[in-house]
């Protein structure tokens, strides 16, 4: 199982896009992917290990061994646990050294995905041993592989289960980690006591699923990612009319960042930029938006994100932004939007691809899209004028500014 | 064209393998320079043997290279080199070995079996296994079980045996459709005294079989078997009657038996002292 | 051949299916079956390295793998220490019952599916079936029976990881359990595979032996 766990936990770190190195909270979650990915391999493997004493019959010596069944069995899940997460160990310790290299903040955010990890390796292995010891059938490993698999997906419909992805704007919080920790912990201790007397095995298989009930429990009721408090250090770019600020464990960002407020100030005085915009969960109504969704605000704070460490994403939301700010979307300053006709609304998608590659700086963006193919049309629109000389192109966009603001807004009219 | 059978050392096949035909009803297994192993060193080192009908021990050390002799002659393992005749077929592919497994009744040393499935049930298992027509299917199973004196548990279930009695349904399985050659891997574990001289009588109604049987036990080889053969590290360090095994008794080794005086005196001098 | 009613009563046909615990791999497909009804469609949210969408593993794709390893785990029986000197008698019935096993269990499955899946899902269930089958019987016949789901699962995880390209919002050429009906390539693919199962599963000690000295007198 090592042969085929280690080269393929090493390969899901690196045959994926870098942009988790040099970002704590990021480089945990990369690394953690492979405990989710191998759910049912190590639960599958923790049975096949909990079987063979009966597979190679042996059991009545260990039943006549002067030690006693749970030490025995101690020795053997020990063991099996031990060798099944040494590649989950490997991966983290192969991203913690390419992060550290830089030296950023946040290592503490990284410990929390490593726990997480641990935790779904941890619960693995408990649902795998428990099968194997418990299904005495040829069929024992697979229904251990493909049970810990859907039993781990149909709880993923309703908590979050599987990271993917470690934002900077959010943790895993400590108390419901340790809370999933000891209860996986405890669900492996009483996994020693199965093959005792017939009545300690009666009270382990019940604490076996009064275990797992409460971890399900706990699993739907206690959310493991928790916005963070905002940083009191943030760091931010200069700039005379935008100014961008990041997350610190986000410093990595900021030169290209600075690059993308540079050209937002040398854009025409018609486009009015706000002065500050944070990243996201920078601002403080973050958290209480996050965990209450359902409660929507009269007007949320702008912000940005980096997603997957496109430049892209933080330059697409740059230019909602902007043109939020610049168009008056909110109706803040008397604008009404809600009768924006198709020609109209083309129009603005047309100015917001424009000024999306114009903050970035390129052409092509590196993502797809599955809009609808008139507002693809209009955003091809908007880029194609990229090539254009900036003279060219700050008129389009200053006439298309004036012909909007004119139809819509009342105190451009 | 290539044969099966050649020798490593290039000895022409016609001097290694020999088709030799049954003559009358006695049936004989040719055993040409094998080497078998299992990956690594082998555990068998150029082994040439026949063994004839009646019934040969196999006896050795724990390594020696019996359950893998064994296993080699029940063409479930095929050679690395050398070749196996078995009742005039020479073995040396898939279709001739599944071909001769219709002679050989084949009995490990640990096997399993299906807890809820009767005994008589298990035993024409073994039955259709060997190709017996389904018409006397049942009666050669019943006779089976008859043999080895579990009539009155045909309708237990396996797992509702004793080891002693399973050990014996177990032998029933490697002797019903009568077979030409019958391979016992330590056929007596879990018997008791009374089972042990059941099992004796048993083995000894096997007239027209090869019976190779591999057994610790010197009290059985010197009750039931015509013929020995000893092995040690791969090789064959005897082969032939028990009586002359006897002869190779020295008084001052350990052993309370000639017999066992001399198996000990074909060890390595390492091995003669306890 | 003997009549169906006779070959049903045949002890020993039924000895050596109740040895492959068949009735409760009948059990387990129908029970699958019902499971791919009620959340076939719902999508899995198994991790993917694509955040698109349309990279989403539904449960269906993940569920079709277990169909097909079922019947190939069911070769293991608790007389495989016996039934190692198989007979040619054996082999017939051995194969008869894959083959069997196999078609009833799949058919059985996508019957059941048709009653709510539109016909080129069932399409690419079925193509995907033959695809994880070949698989199976390949990590059967190298590690054991009991362990033929491995490779399967092994390979569904890197396709559920990695199968969906998105720069060309596809999935890859080799991703035959997700690509759309008609694709040749994975079809091919699946079809290949079994193949390549059969294969493994005909490389008996002696076929592998005799190949492995055929090429050192080549």
């Amino acid at each position: 199982m090592l042969l085929v766990l280690l080269p393929a936990d090493v390969a899901v770190l690196f045959l994926r896009p870098r942009y988790w190195i040099g970002v704590w909270p990021e480089t945990g979650a990369a690394a953690q992917i492979v405990a989710g990915l191998t759910i049912p391999l190590i639960a599958g493997a923790a049975a096949w290990a909990a079987a063979a004493s009966s597979r190679h019959k042996f059991t009545e010596q260990l039943a006549a061994a002067q030690v006693g069944p749970a030490r025995v069995e101690a020795q053997r899940l020990g063991a099996t646990t031990a060798i099944l997460l040494l590649p989950y160990l490997l991966v983290h310790l192969i991203a913690v050294v390419l992060t550290a290299r830089t030296n950023p903040p946040g290592l503490v955010l990284w410990a929390g995905y490593f726990g997480h990890g641990l935790f779904l390796s941890f619960f693995s292995i408990a649902f795998g041993w428990f099968i194997g010891r418990a299904y005495r059938s040829m069929f024992s490993t697979v229904v251990a592989a493909v049970g810990a698999l859907f039993v781990s997906l149909l709880l993923g419909q309703v908590t979050s289960l599987l990271l993917t992805s470690g934002p900077v704007a959010l943790t895993v919080a400590t108390g419901p980690l340790v809370a999933r920790l000891v209860l996986a912990g405890i669900l492996l201790v009483v996994l020693l006591y199965l093959p005792g007397r017939r009545g300690l095995r009666v009270a382990a298989a019940l604490g076996y699923g009064a275990g797992m009930l409460g971890l399900i429990v706990i699993l739907v009721t206690t959310p493991v990612v928790m916005p963070r408090s905002p940083s009191t250090s943030a760091v931010c770019t200069t700039g005379e009319r935008m100014k961008l600020c990041l997350w610190p464990e986000h410093d990595k960002y900021r030169p290209p960042l600075q690059a993308m407020a540079d050209r937002v100030a040398t854009l025409p005085a018609q486009f009015t930029p706000p002065a500050v915009v944070n990243e996201e969960g920078l601002d403080p109504s973050f958290g209480q938006r996050y965990l209450h969704p359902e409660r929507i605000p009269a007007s949320e704070p702008y912000s940005f994100t980096v997603i997957e460490g496109s430049p892209w994403s933080i330059a697409g939301d740059l230019a909602n932004i902007v043109l939020d700010a610049t168009l008056d979307f909110r109706g803040a300053s008397g604008c009404q939007w809600d009768g924006l006709t198709p020609a109209n609304r083309s129009q603005v998608s047309s100015l917001y691809a424009w000024l999306e590659g114009y903050i970035v700086g390129a052409v092509n963006p590196d993502y797809h899209t599955d809009a609808p193919p008139d507002m693809q049309q209009a955003w091809a629109t908007g880029r194609a004028l990229l090539s254009d000389t900036r003279q060219r192109q700050f008129a389009w966009a200053q006439e298309s500014l004036k012909q909007l603001r004119g139809q819509y807004c009342r105190a451009a009219s | 064209m290539f044969v099966e059978g050649y020798a490593d050392g290039g000895v022409p096949l016609d001097r290694v393998i020999r088709l030799s035909k049954v003559v009358g009803h006695d049936v004989e297994v040719e055993v040409n320079d094998l080497v078998q192993g299992y990956g690594g060193a082998p555990v068998i080192r150029g082994l040439t043997m026949t063994l004839r009908t009646g019934v040969t021990a196999l006896l050795g050390p724990n390594g020696a290279g019996k359950s893998t002799l064994l296993r080699t002659l029940a063409t479930v393992l095929p050679p690395r080199s050398g070749g196996i005749v078995v009742d005039g077929v020479m073995v040396q592919g898939e279709s001739s070995a599944r071909a001769v497994r219709d002679q050989i009744g084949y009995l490990p040393q640990s096997f399993g079996y299906d807890p809820r499935m009767r005994l008589i049930d298990f035993v024409e298992y073994a039955a259709w296994l060997r190709g017996v027509p389904s018409v006397a299917r049942a009666a050669s199973a019943s006779a089976a079980v008859e043999l080895v004196d579990l009539t009155d548990q045909r309708r237990t279930r396996m797992g509702k045996l004793s080891g002693g009695m399973r050990q014996r349904a177990g032998i029933a399985w490697a002797v019903v459709g009568s077979p030409k050659v019958v391979l016992l891997d330590e056929p007596t574990v879990g018997l008791d005294p009374r089972q042990r001289l059941q099992f004796r009588k048993i083995i000894s109604s096997l007239t027209d079989a090869v019976v190779l049987l591999s057994t610790h036990l010197i009290d059985d080889v010197s009750a039931i078997c015509d013929d020995v053969l000893v092995m040690h590290g791969g090789e064959v360090k005897f082969s032939g009657p028990v009586t002359g095994l006897a002869e190779l008794d020295r008084i001052d080794l350990p052993g309370h038996t000639p017999l066992e005086r001399a198996y000990m005196n074909l060890l390595p001098e390492q091995d003669q002292r306890l | 051949m003997p009549p169906p009613k006779k070959a049903i009563t045949d002890p020993v046909l039924r000895s050596y299916l109740r040895a492959r615990r068949v009735p409760g791999v009948a059990i387990a497909v129908i029970g699958i079956a019902a499971l791919s009804v009620a959340i076939g469609t719902w999508p899995s949210r198994f991790p993917t390295m694509s955040s698109s969408p349309a990279a989403q593993v539904p449960f269906w794709r993940m569920l079709v793998i277990v169909v097909a390893v079922l019947p190939i785990i069911a070769l293991h029986s608790s007389l495989a220490d016996l039934e190692i000197v198989a007979t040619r008698a054996f082999r017939i019935r051995q194969r008869q019952y894959l083959v069997a096993a196999a078609l009833i269990s799949v058919a059985s499955y996508l019957a059941i599916c048709a009653s709510v899946f539109p016909t080129p899902v069932i399409a690419i269930m079925f193509r995907g079936w033959f695809g994880w089958f070949g698989l199976a019987l390949l990590a059967g016949a190298l590690l054991g029976w009991r362990l033929a789901w491995t490779v399967p699962v092994c390979t569904g995880i890197v396709f559920w990881y990695w199968g969906f390209d998105s720069n060309s919002q596809q999935f890859h050429w080799w991703e035959f359990s997700a690509r759309p009906v008609l694709d040749l390539p994975s079809l091919l693919l699946a079809v290949g595979l079994v193949l390549v199962g059969a294969a493994a599963y005909a490389a008996t000690p002696w076929r592998r032996r005799r190949l492995l000295r055929r090429r050192q007198f080549d």
